[in-house]
C-alpha cells in the first residue's frame, strides 16, 4: 500500500505537516498524517481568555467574514479545495462527478456562505441571544442579558458530504466559540482546506485560530482520553456512526455534554391514488427517483423505503411493478451533476441483492446493478436490510393503510416524503408522534436545510450555545436587606 | 495403520482425489501434505469445476451469482473468487419467519441452498428452531448446523449425515504424523481406543463441536463425552443474537418471542440454576474420577486453559497420563493468548507439548488446520484459500505473504456450496514452510475483521447464551 496523501494537522491556525504515521483508509487506499497523539496539546485551547478577542467582532463583522470566505472557497481558483476533491476521488464513498458538484455547490446564490444563508440561520437563535447580552426586565423587577456563549467543542462530523464541515464553521463562528474537527476517513479534505484558506485570507483572524481539525483513529484512546475530558472540552456534537457515539459515549460524565446527530434514514408515504393515472404515476415515480437518487444516496434524507396503499392482489401488484418499473427508468433519467451510477457497488450489498433471490416469494428486483434499483415487496414486508439501502436502491412496499407503515416507524426516521400534498396535513402529527422531526413534499426529501430550519428534531444552534445568564438585582428585595436593617445584638 | 491406503506417486494421488477430494482421510496425513504445488493446482481446478457442475443446477443462490458474474466454467482458480458465498447468505431469511415460526417458508428458502431435496419435508407443528432441525433430521439426510452473529440473525449451515461422518474422519487424520514429526501420534480406532473425552462446554446440540461429540459417542462408546452442561440450546442462542442487536438500538422490549420458547422459562431457570454446580462436580469428576487416565481434552484455548488454572488453583498438577491429548482452537475471547497459557495447560493435566494439537477451523469449513512446529496453521489441499482485501474484496496475489480477509473454497462440500468468505482477518503465506508440509500456511495471528455482522466465534458464544437465558427469565 502506498501512501500518497498526506493530511497535515490543523491547530489553532497553524499547520502541522510532519506526517510520520501512515493510516490505511478506505477502499484500500493509505494516508499519512503527523502522529496526533504527539501534537494532542496544540489542539487544546491553553487559555479560555483566547476566545475573549472574539467579542471584539460584531456578528455583521463575522456575517462579513463569513461572506467573504464564501467568495474563496471556489472550486476553480482555490487549491486547497482542488486537494481536497483529489483526496475525495480516493476515499469517498461518491463518484467524482458527484464530488464535484458538491464541491461546487458550496459557494454562489443561496450557497452556505450566502448573506442571506447566514442571516436565515442567525435567527434560528436570535441575533440579540449572539450579538451581546439579551436584556429585558423580568415579571419580578430583576433586570436580566441572556447570551449563547460558544464553548470549547469537539466536532465528530460525517463525511458524506463536504458541506457539513462548512455547516460546523458556520455555527461555531456564529456561536464564537471553539471547534475542534475530528477529520472523517471519508471526507479527509474538506475541513482541513476549509482552515487553509483562512490562513491565505486572514493569518491572525481570531476566526481563523478558533478552527481546528485533525485526523486520529476512531477509538484511539490516547488522543480520546485527553480531548474528551471536561478539563479540555465542553462539549461534543458528533453525527452519525453507531461505532463513534459508543466511542464518546465511555467518556461522558457531568461537565461533558453530547449533542448528537445520529444515524437517520428516511421514507416516502405515498397515496395509492398516484397509481391510478399516468400523469401521477409519472409524477410520483420522478419525484421518488429524485429522493432516492440525489447524490446517489448517500444522505441520511434520501428515501430508502416507499410505502404505498395498495392491494396485493394481482392487480395491485401489476400496478406495483409498472410503478417499480417507473422509478427504476426514473432514477436513470437524473442528471450527472446530481446522480450517476456507482461506481463501486461493495460486494456485502451486491450480495444481499443476490440473495432476494432465496427469497423470491417475498420480493422481486428491478435494476439491482450499478444503476440502482427497486425492491418491490410482494407481501407487504419491508427487507430486512433496509437500513442499509444504497446504491440508489428504493424498497417499494405496497401497504393497506399508512397504519401499517405507522407502526414501522420510529425516530431513527428523519424525513418523510409525502404525496400528494394534501397527505401531509394527515400525516405529520401522526408521523411526528411516532419521532419523525421532518415531512415534507415528495421530490424534495434532499432539499434539507438543515442550518435554518430544525436538525434531527434540535434547534442546532441554540443546542450547541452553553446559554449563560446575567442578572441585575439591584431592584429586587432580598432576605439580606431585611436583616442589614435589624439592629445587631451585642 | 490398517486404514490407509498404500502411497502412490504424486499424480496417481492427486487423479484419485480429483475422482473423490473426500478420499484425502483414505490418505496418510505425510502424502497429502507434500503433493506439489503444480499437482495441487490441478487438483484444485478440476475439482472446483466439477463441484461448480454438480452443484449450480442445485443450488439456486450459486446460480444466481454464477449468472450475475458472468461465470460459465471454471477455468482458473480466480474464476471462483466471485462465486464465494458471505455468511449473510446463510442468514438472508427474513427474522419475521423465525418470530412467526413460519419454517415451511424457512425450509422453502433453505432447498436453495441445498443440494437435498426438501420439498416433501413437512413442518406441521413445527415452531421452534430445535423442532425444525429435530424435523430435517427426521425426513432428510441433513443433520443442520449452526452459527451466530452479531447481527442478530443465525445462520444456518445444510449438511448431511455424509459430510459430517468426513468432518469427523477429517479430524481424526489430522492426529497422524507427518514424516517423522509427531511420530507418536495415530488416529483413535474404535473398539480399541476408549478414551473419555473433557470438552468444558455444552455437550449436545447442532453446533459442529456438538455434532462431533455425537459421531464420537456413536462410534467409540456411550457417555465417553464428558461435559459440564447438557446442551446448547438453537432457541436460545438464536435469542441470545436478536437481545445483542435489539439492545444496540434500544429496543429489547419490542422483541418478539416466540410462546413456546416462554414456555420453557422453568426449565431454562432450572438449567441456570444448576450450570455452577453441575460445572463443579464435572471438574471434581474430571479431578477425581479419571486420575492418572488416558483422556482427551477438547475446547477453545480460552474453556481449556481455564479450567487448567481452575486445577492449579486447586493445587492438582499431572492429572492424567501422560499419553493424554488436548485439542484446542478457537482462540481466546479477547484475542490475546496469555503469557505461559501452554505452560500452565501442560503442567496441570500432565500432559506433554507434544500431545497437544493446536488447530485453527470455523464451523464452514470441513478440515482443520493444525499448527505445526514453525506456529504455521496448515489447511489440507481439500481447501482452496483466498486472501481478500479487507475494503474491496479484491482477490490479493496467490504469492508470497499476503495479510486480509480468509476466503476459501472448502472441495469437501458436496451437497452445499463450499465457497465462503469469512470475518477472519490472516495472513496467509504462500512460500514454503520450513516444517516442510507443501502448501499455504496461516500465521499464528488470526484476528476478526471489524464490521457490524462480526460472527461471534465460539470463544464468545457460551456469554451470549448466558445473555438469552437472563433475558428471558426477566421478561
Amino acid at each position: 500500500m502506498s501512501a500518497n496523501f498526506t493530511i497535515p494537522i490543523l491547530a489553532q491556525g497553524e499547520l502541522i505537516e510532519d506526517a510520520d504515521t501512515v493510516f490505511s483508509g478506505r477502499f484500500g487506499a493509505s494516508f499519512t498524517a503527523p502522529d496526533p497523539t504527539k501534537h494532542v496539546n496544540r489542539l487544546l485551547l491553553q487559555n479560555r481568555n483566547i476566545l475573549k478577542e472574539l467579542y471584539a467582532l460584531s456578528t455583521d463583522d463575522i456575517v462579513d467574514f463569513l461572506v467573504e470566505l464564501g467568495h474563496r472557497l471556489d472550486l476553480d481558483t482555490n487549491p486547497h479545495l482542488k486537494w481536497a476533491l483529489e483526496l475525495n476521488h480516493a476515499f469517498s464513498d461518491l463518484p467524482p462527478k458527484l464530488c464535484e458538484s458538491s464541491y461546487r455547490n458550496l459557494t454562489g446564490e443561496g450557497g452556505m456562505l450566502s448573506r442571506d444563508r447566514i442571516e436565515a440561520v442567525i435567527k434560528t437563535i436570535g441575533r440579540e441571544h449572539i450579538d451581546g447580552w439579551a436584556e429585558q426586565t423580568q415579571y419580578n423587577g430583576r433586570h436580566i442579558g441572556v447570551r449563547a456563549i460558544g464553548v470549547p467543542t469537539v466536532h465528530v462530523i460525517a463525511g458524506n458530504a463536504p458541506g457539513i464541515a462548512i455547516i460546523t464553521f458556520i455555527r461555531n463562528a456564529l456561536l464564537r466559540g471553539y471547534a475542534l474537527v475530528k477529520v472523517p476517513s471519508n471526507e479527509l479534505g474538506a475541513a482541513i482546506a476549509l482552515g487553509k484558506t483562512l490562513i491565505d485570507m486572514a493569518p491572525d483572524h481570531p476566526l481563523t485560530r478558533t478552527w481546528s481539525a485533525a485526523y486520529w483513529r476512531g477509538g484511539d484512546t490516547a488522543i480520546e482520553e485527553k480531548l474528551y475530558h471536561p478539563k479540555n472540552f465542553d462539549r461534543v456534537v458528533a453525527w452519525g456512526g453507531k461505532a463513534s457515539i459508543t466511542h464518546i459515549a465511555r467518556y461522558l460524565r457531568p461537565g461533558l455534554d453530547l449533542v448528537m446527530f445520529d444515524p437517520k434514514n428516511s421514507r416516502a408515504f405515498i397515496r395509492g391514488s398516484a397509481l391510478d393515472d399516468e400523469a401521477s404515476l409519472s409524477e410520483a415515480a420522478m419525484r421518488l427517483a429524485a429522493d432516492v437518487g440525489y447524490l446517489n444516496q448517500v444522505g441520511c434524507a434520501n428515501a430508502r423505503l416507499a410505502f404505498i396503499e395498495c392491494d396485493t392482489d394481482a392487480a395491485g401488484l401489476a400496478k406495483l411493478r409498472r410503478f417499480g418499473q417507473r422509478v427504476f427508468d426514473s432514477i436513470q433519467r437524473l442528471p450527472a451533476s446530481i446522480s450517476t451510477p456507482s461506481e463501486r457497488l461493495t460486494s456485502d450489498f451486491a450480495s444481499k441483492l443476490d440473495e432476494l433471490s432465496l427469497l423470491d416469494e417475498e420480493y422481486e428486483l428491478i435494476g439491482g446493478d450499478r444503476r440502482g434499483g427497486v425492491i418491490l415487496s410482494l407481501n407487504g414486508e419491508p427487507v430486512d436490510f433496509a437500513d442499509d439501502l444504497a446504491f440508489r436502491t428504493v424498497n417499494i412496499i405496497p401497504v393497506s393503510s399508512f397504519d401499517v407503515a405507522l407502526r414501522r416507524t420510529t425516530r431513527d426516521v428523519q424525513t418523510v416524503g409525502v404525496y400528494p400534498e394534501s397527505l401531509r396535513d394527515e400525516l405529520r402529527l401522526p408521523l411526528a408522534l411516532h419521532g419523525v422531526q421532518r415531512v415534507t413534499s415528495l421530490g424534495y426529501m434532499l432539499n434539507y436545510d438543515s442550518l435554518t430550519v430544525p436538525h434531527d428534531g434540535t434547534e442546532a444552534l441554540r443546542r450547541m450555545a452553553t446559554w449563560v445568564v446575567s442578572e441585575d438585582c439591584a431592584a429586587v428585595p432580598e432576605l439580606w436587606q431585611s436583616l442589614l436593617a435589624e439592629p445587631v445584638e451585642a | 495403520m490398517t486404514d490407509i491406503a498404500e502411497p502412490l506417486a504424486d499424480v496417481e494421488l492427486v487423479d484419485a482425489l480429483i475422482a473423490s477430494p473426500e478420499s484425502y482421510v483414505d490418505r496418510s496425513y505425510t502424502d497429502i501434505f507434500s503433493i506439489s504445488d503444480a499437482e495441487r493446482e490441478r487438483f484444485w481446478i478440476e475439482s472446483a469445476r466439477r463441484r461448480f457442475e454438480q452443484l449450480r443446477p442445485k443450488i439456486g443462490m450459486l446460480a444466481t451469482l454464477a449468472e450475475r458474474q458472468g461465470i460459465d466454467r471454471i477455468d482458473t482458480i480466480d474464476d471462483l473468487a466471485p462465486l464465494l458465498f458471505k455468511i449473510s447468505t446463510y442468514n438472508s431469511y427474513p427474522l419475521a419467519w423465525l418470530e412467526k415460526g413460519d419454517f415451511a417458508r424457512l425450509t422453502r428458502w433453505l432447498d436453495k441452498l441445498t443440494a437435498v431435496d426438501l420439498s416433501g419435508v413437512d413442518v406441521t407443528g413445527v415452531e421452534l428452531i430445535e423442532e425444525w432441525f429435530a424435523a430435517l433430521k427426521r425426513q432428510t439426510r441433513l443433520v443442520m448446523s449452526y452459527s451466530t452473529t452479531t447481527s442478530g440473525k443465525m445462520a444456518f449451515l445444510p449438511r448431511t449425515t455424509t459430510e459430517w461422518m468426513l468432518y469427523w474422519r477429517g479430524g481424526q487424520w489430522r492426529l497422524e504424523p507427518f514424516g517423522e514429526e509427531r511420530r507418536h501420534f495415530r488416529r483413535l480406532q474404535p473398539g480399541v481406543d476408549k478414551i473419555p473425552i473433557f470438552f468444558p462446554g455444552p455437550k449436545g446440540g447442532n453446533r459442529p463441536f456438538n455434532i462431533n461429540l455425537a459421531i464420537y459417542e456413536e462410534l467409540y462408546g456411550e457417555n465417553l463425552v464428558q461435559a459440564p452442561s447438557d446442551y446448547m440450546d438453537a432457541d436460545l442462542m438464536s435469542l441470545a443474537g436478536r437481545i445483542q442487536e435489539a439492545s444496540k438500538k434500544g429496543e429489547e422490549a419490542t422483541l418478539a418471542i416466540n410462546p413456546r420458547l416462554i414456555a420453557r422459562k422453568d426449565e431454562i431457570a432450572r438449567m441456570k440454576a444448576e450450570g455452577p454446580a453441575q460445572y463443579a462436580a464435572w471438574v471434581d469428576k474430571l479431578i477425581n474420577g479419571h486420575k492418572g487416565q488416558r483422556v482427551w481434552v477438547l475446547g477453545t484455548m480460552g474453556s481449556v486453559h481455564a479450567l487448567a488454572r481452575q486445577l492449579l488453583e486447586s493445587g492438582t498438577t499431572g492429572a492424567f497420563a501422560a499419553d493424554s491429548l488436548i485439542s484446542v482452537g478457537g482462540g481466546f475471547p479477547d484475542g490475546v493468548e496469555p503469557e505461559n497459557w501452554q505452560e500452565q495447560v501442560y503442567t496441570a493435566f500432565g500432559i506433554p507439548a507434544r500431545n497437544m494439537n493446536i488447530d485453527f477451523g470455523m464451523g464452514e469449513m470441513m478440515s482443520v488446520a493444525t499448527r505445526c512446529p514453525h506456529l504455521h496453521y496448515h489447511l489440507p489441499p481439500t481447501t482452496i484459500p483466498f486472501v481478500l482485501d479487507p475494503d474491496t474484496d479484491a482477490v490479493r496475489p496467490r504469492e508470497g505473504s499476503q495479510t486480509g480477509r480468509l476466503a476459501f473454497l472448502d472441495l469437501l462440500a458436496s451437497t452445499y456450496w463450499g465457497g465462503f468468505v469469512s470475518g477472519d482477518l490472516v495472513t496467509l503465506n504462500w512460500d514454503p514452510c520450513p516444517c516442510g508440509r507443501t502448501g499455504a500456511h496461516l500465521g499464528s495471528e488470526i484476528g476478526k475483521i471489524k464490521e457490524d455482522g462480526e460472527k461471534i466465534g465460539c470463544a464468545g458464544s457460551a456469554q451470549a447464551h448466558d445473555d438469552a437465558t437472563e433475558f428471558l427469565l426477566e421478561n
